[in-house]
């Protein structure tokens, strides 16, 4: 249960800054990164697929309901991104930086260009592929650069906080 | 190899079914429902947080800010003083535009908008989305801030309230795709609709082949939409303008005054909102 509450106060701590900082001031070209997103997916790396797909539902919803968009769809879209990437870390044998990295990379892709279609599905207004791709790469690489501060701090916080087998409920 | 275990299945499974039934929900939102109760929640919970933490963050990221304008100085000096040149020119013409203004005013019994109740309030954060473009006020209903107002700023149109909690409110820009405006070019007097296009310059749509638009020339609101916005708030001015492709309309494209990346005070106008007898 400290595990659940933890992990949450760290996805509301992204939420906060990602309103309060990232989206208000540090933008390039009109575009600002995905703190909630990178959280997100350096917890399913570290944690697995169901805590993956946890905080990414739990994050994403939170999101969702700061937007002025259809709600749920963040979370739906997080959520498939945090339990494919906890699925597929077992399969790199590697402990170098590059897997958190192109972890983040691949699964900001992913993430985003899922929310711009599910948006669509839903009768959206649709912005111009050019803009979309625009967006879904800038916020890939955005996300990309802040893996050295954000990543570190995440496996910190679950490695403090691991779950204990002992304990089992 | 790294065979799935059902409770990971399980757990997956729950999310996805939760995550359908609040899209659900909100699909089929009425006011008041659940969807919209926990929105209310979390600006209520997140908002006074998102004060605190900006308090501190504020100064550290408008210096962030600063440092990438330095290479866009010199450009913006002489940006600056192409403005300044025709901001002499036109005020030349100022006093002879405000006495006709009051002439018109009263001809048509309409009310300035600057005249009416205003409320003001600090920007203290702004939507998380790349997609949507939408600002958190630290004023709510507890200070007669109500849906639908619109929201100004020194410079001319913000947005209006999409959602008033108790003591924090949230506004939908200009640049929002979802934010349409009746809106006027102060030249010719055409009428159209202004519609976001997220950071890159407004659209301005409907406006008649024949009419003359010059680059440079302000919009303002026109006050149709259903008396949202009351008529002659600044929004912009037209950086181009082009034939849309049936040729029957002309389309301009309008930067809007409003440095939405500086945004931090602004004042809702309490006296704008849909009429209430058209709501309902």
């Amino acid at each position: 249960m400290r595990r659940f509450a933890v992990f949450s106060l760290v996805l509301l701590t992204a939420v906060l800054l990602q309103t309060t900082f990232f989206a208000r001031y540090v933008t390039l070209f009109g575009i600002t990164p995905d703190l909630i997103l990178v959280v997100v997916i350096a917890f399913s790396i570290l944690e697995g697929p169901t805590v993956g797909a946890t905080t990414g539902f739990g994050g994403g919803l939170l999101r969702d309901l700061l937007v002025a968009a259809p709600k749920g769809l963040t979370g739906l879209a997080y959520l498939i991104v945090g339990y494919a990437i906890g699925i597929g870390r077992p399969y790199v044998q590697s402990t170098s930086v590059l897997v958190p990295v192109i972890g983040v990379f691949v699964g900001s892709l992913a993430g985003s260009a899922l929310y711009v279609i599910l948006t669509a599905l839903l009768g959206e207004p649709v912005f111009s592929l050019a803009r979309i791709a625009r967006v879904v790469l800038l916020t890939a690489i955005y996300n990309t650069l802040l893996v050295p501060f954000v990543y570190p701090v995440v496996r910190k916080i679950a490695s403090v906080y691991k779950a204990e087998k002992v304990y089992k409920w | 190899m790294y065979r799935r275990s059902t409770k990971q299945r399980l757990a997956l499974a729950a999310l996805i079914a939760a995550s359908a039934t609040v899209i659900t929900l909100d699909f089929r939102q009425n006011p008041g429902g659940p969807v919209r109760r926990a929105q209310d929640w979390a600006v209520s919970v997140v908002a006074p947080l998102q004060d605190g933490v900006g308090r501190v963050l504020g100064p550290v990221g408008s210096f962030l800010g600063s440092l990438t304008e330095i290479g866009g100085l010199r450009e913006e000096n002489a940006e600056l003083r192409r403005q300044n040149e025709d901001l002499q020119s036109q005020l030349r013409r100022y006093p002879e535009t405000v006495r006709e203004n009051e002439r018109l005013l009263a001809l048509l019994e309409e009310k300035d908008w600057s005249q009416g109740a205003k409320r003001g309030a600090r920007v203290i954060g702004v939507g998380p989305s790349n997609y949507e473009w939408t600002a958190f006020i630290d004023r709510g209903k507890a200070q007669g801030i109500g849906e639908g107002m619109a929201v100004v700023s020194a410079e001319g149109l913000v947005g209006r309230v999409v959602l008033a909690a108790e003591s924090y409110s949230q506004v939908l820009l200009v640049m929002d795709p979802e934010h349409a405006v009746g809106s006027r070019l102060s030249g010719s007097g055409q009428t159209g609709v202004l519609e976001g296009r997220g950071e890159e310059d407004l659209r301005f749509d409907f406006i008649d082949p024949e009419v003359g638009i010059e680059v440079g020339e302000t919009v303002v609101t026109s006050g149709y939409d259903k008396g949202i916005y009351p008529p002659g708030i600044p929004i912009g001015r037209v950086t181009s303008s082009r034939r849309a492709a049936s040729g029957l309309q002309q389309i301009a494209f309008v930067r809007p005054f409003v440095d939405f990346g500086k945004l931090d005070h602004v004042l809702v106008l309490l006296e704008s909102g849909p009429i209430p007898d058209q709501a309902g």
